[in-house]
């Protein structure tokens, strides 16, 4: 049986936009499916936010994860890869693992830093970008694609892998589990080790006003054309 | 900051042109601030030289210097587990106040994997500003909102992975860029295998992706839109409004419960553009938008938009393909 723990990302509301994303993140969508395509799998869901932040995680149930993980964070601002990724590393000091998953990109930043800042902490290997997983023997097989080419990297466990992907499934999320069948387990913050972490990069974002009314509209197909082509694009 | 150092992905012997166009990008900095552009270039062995060298050509797209890494484990695709070490034995050799990469595969794999070893701060699918290149823009919450960040240099390196520009490298220098070697360390902690194999592109790494929803009313209407597609060498996707219709198969289904792609432009025919749908379009995706209902959400997000019925604008694009291009869609111009 291999443990693994999939990494989703609790979408927040903006606080500039007052916009609120799905619960789950395509990415993480795709690590949740890779996950539960390994027939000798046990899927742990774990996500980090307050309780405000559990739909990612009741979707994971309700897809088949075998356990859900919230890890209690009262703040209920944005926080960064820089500020999760010691939380999480102290998590995975004491929960077992062989092998973590994370969507590429979250819904909501987007940086896809997360799964390499928390391999390195871990000093794990690490591969971004999958999108075909095989576990056996003791070890991964994580494929990449660079363009017309597709890597296929074998990899020791415990590894962490960025999931792009998954093979296309016909599988219609549920909103929720039906009520009662499982329960989220909270790990409580107060009882990890770890050295708070402050902003890392020398600027602060600065959120601008939502892209909403940014649309360009043409008055013929050719006109669009027209302006595609003017941006290189081969139409 | 003295140093930049702008990674190079090389395939097939040749410089992807996104490496080029961050060259570029590394050079107007360069330029504006005195300091000296490095190209960075994985290599197994030394490269030949000749008139179309690639030390010629990083020279020509702004390199002041190249930076050879050499080591036979690069020979390989660029992974975080075969090439950090080496990238990171560059930028002690060359200490960057700023290190770029290209929006490739390549890119994202190694840009947040350095950041991460070297504790660098890391801006992620940004733009720069034509006037301003320091002022780095990009698009987050699934493109709804647009955030602006300076890179600043207080010790520390940057480290930026730049958006999958589709924007033309242009020649900026000339053939004498000076050359330096650097060996790179073996991996501490190499793959166990390492296997590429051909594939034919999918949905999901498609450049070019069209797309149909329930404005396409008919399946005939799906047809017409495949043929455009194909036209374009483009692959199709549909919302789950078109599969519900029956226009078309379910694993074409694009959303949080189908397939995400990763294409520079996507054109959603009759799409509505409900957050699940758009869910699966990354924020540098071009979106235009083909929609009878001005008020539908997609336009919000759409960069282009054309109020119109799907069906008579892909009539209309078929045709203006057939005149552009001397053959009907469905047959390409190279046979």
């Amino acid at each position: 049986m291999v443990n693994i723990i999939v990494l989703l990302r609790a979408a927040r509301r903006d606080p500039d936009s007052d916009d609120v994303l799905p619960g789950l993140g395509p990415n993480d969508l795709a690590a949740l499916r890779l996950a539960l395509s390994l027939s000798t799998a046990r899927v742990t869901a774990l996500t980090m936010g307050t309780d405000a932040d559990e739909q990612a995680l009741h979707q994971a149930l309700a897809l088949g994860a075998h356990k859900a993980l919230r890890i209690e964070d009262a703040d209920e601002g944005l926080r960064t890869a820089d500020q999760i990724a010691p939380v999480l590393a102290a998590v995975f000091e004491t929960l077992p693992y062989d092998l973590l998953l994370t969507g590429q990109r979250s819904a909501d930043w987007g940086s896809g830093i997360l799964g390499a800042s928390l391999a390195q902490r871990l000093d794990i290997p690490y591969l971004s970008q999958v999108s075909q997983l095989v576990v056996a023997n003791g070890n991964l097989v994580a494929s990449q694609t660079h363009g017309d080419l597709e890597v296929r990297v074998t990899l020791p466990l415990p590894s962490l892998l960025s999931v792009a992907s998954a093979p296309p499934s016909n599988t219609v999320i549920p909103s929720a589990a039906p009520q009662g069948q499982h329960a989220i387990e909270i790990v409580d913050t107060d009882d990890l080790e770890f050295t708070d972490a402050s902003f890392r990069g020398n600027a602060l974002p600065r959120l601008l006003p939502v892209k909403e009314g940014t649309c360009e509209l043409v008055n013929t197909p050719d006109e669009l054309l027209e302006r595609l082509r003017e941006l290189k694009f081969e139409v | 900051m003295a140093n930049i150092l702008v990674y190079i992905d090389v395939q097939g012997n040749r410089p992807h042109p996104r490496s080029l166009t961050a060259l570029n990008y590394g050079r107007r900095i360069a330029s504006q601030y005195g300091a000296t552009l490095y190209a960075v270039l994985p290599c197994a062995k030394t490269p030949t030289y000749g008139s179309d060298d690639i030390i010629s050509v990083v020279s020509r797209y702004g390199a002041d210097k190249a930076l050879l890494v050499q080591g036979d484990h690069l020979a390989g695709p660029p992974l975080a587990c075969t090439h950090l070490d080496a990238i990171v034995a560059c930028a002690r050799a060359i200490p960057p106040g700023l290190f770029i990469f290209p929006g490739t595969t390549a890119g994202h794999e190694l840009g947040p994997a350095f950041s991460s070893r070297m504790g660098s701060s890391y801006q992620s699918d940004v733009s720069a500003t034509e006037d301003a290149p320091l002022e780095l823009s990009r698009r987050i919450f699934q493109g709804r909102v647009q955030m602006r960040q300076e890179i600043e240099f207080r010790g520390r390196p940057s480290v930026v992975v730049l958006s999958a520009t589709r924007a033309a490298p242009t020649i900026v220098g000339n053939d004498d860029a000076e050359v330096f070697v650097v060996q790179a360390p073996l991996p501490r902690r190499g793959p166990k295998q390492l296997e590429s194999v051909s594939v034919s592109a999918g949905l999901s790494n498609a450049r070019v992706v069209v797309g149909g929803g329930r404005g396409l009313l008919r399946p005939e209407n799906f047809t017409l839109m495949e043929r455009y597609a194909e036209a374009l060498g483009a692959h199709v996707g549909a919302s789950r409004g078109a599969i519900a219709m029956g226009l078309c198969r379910p694993e074409l289904q694009l959303g949080i419960d189908g397939q995400a792609i990763d294409a520079d432009l996507y054109f959603a025919f009759g799409i509505s553009g409900s957050n699940a749908h758009l869910a699966a379009i990354p924020s540098h995706t071009t979106i235009v938008a083909i929609n009878a209902d001005k008020n539908a959400p997609i336009f919000r997000m759409a960069q282009f938009g054309l109020v119109a019925d799907a069906e008579a604008t892909l009539r209309a694009l078929l045709k203006n393909y057939t005149k552009a291009n001397g053959v009907s869609a469905g047959e390409r111009p190279n046979g």
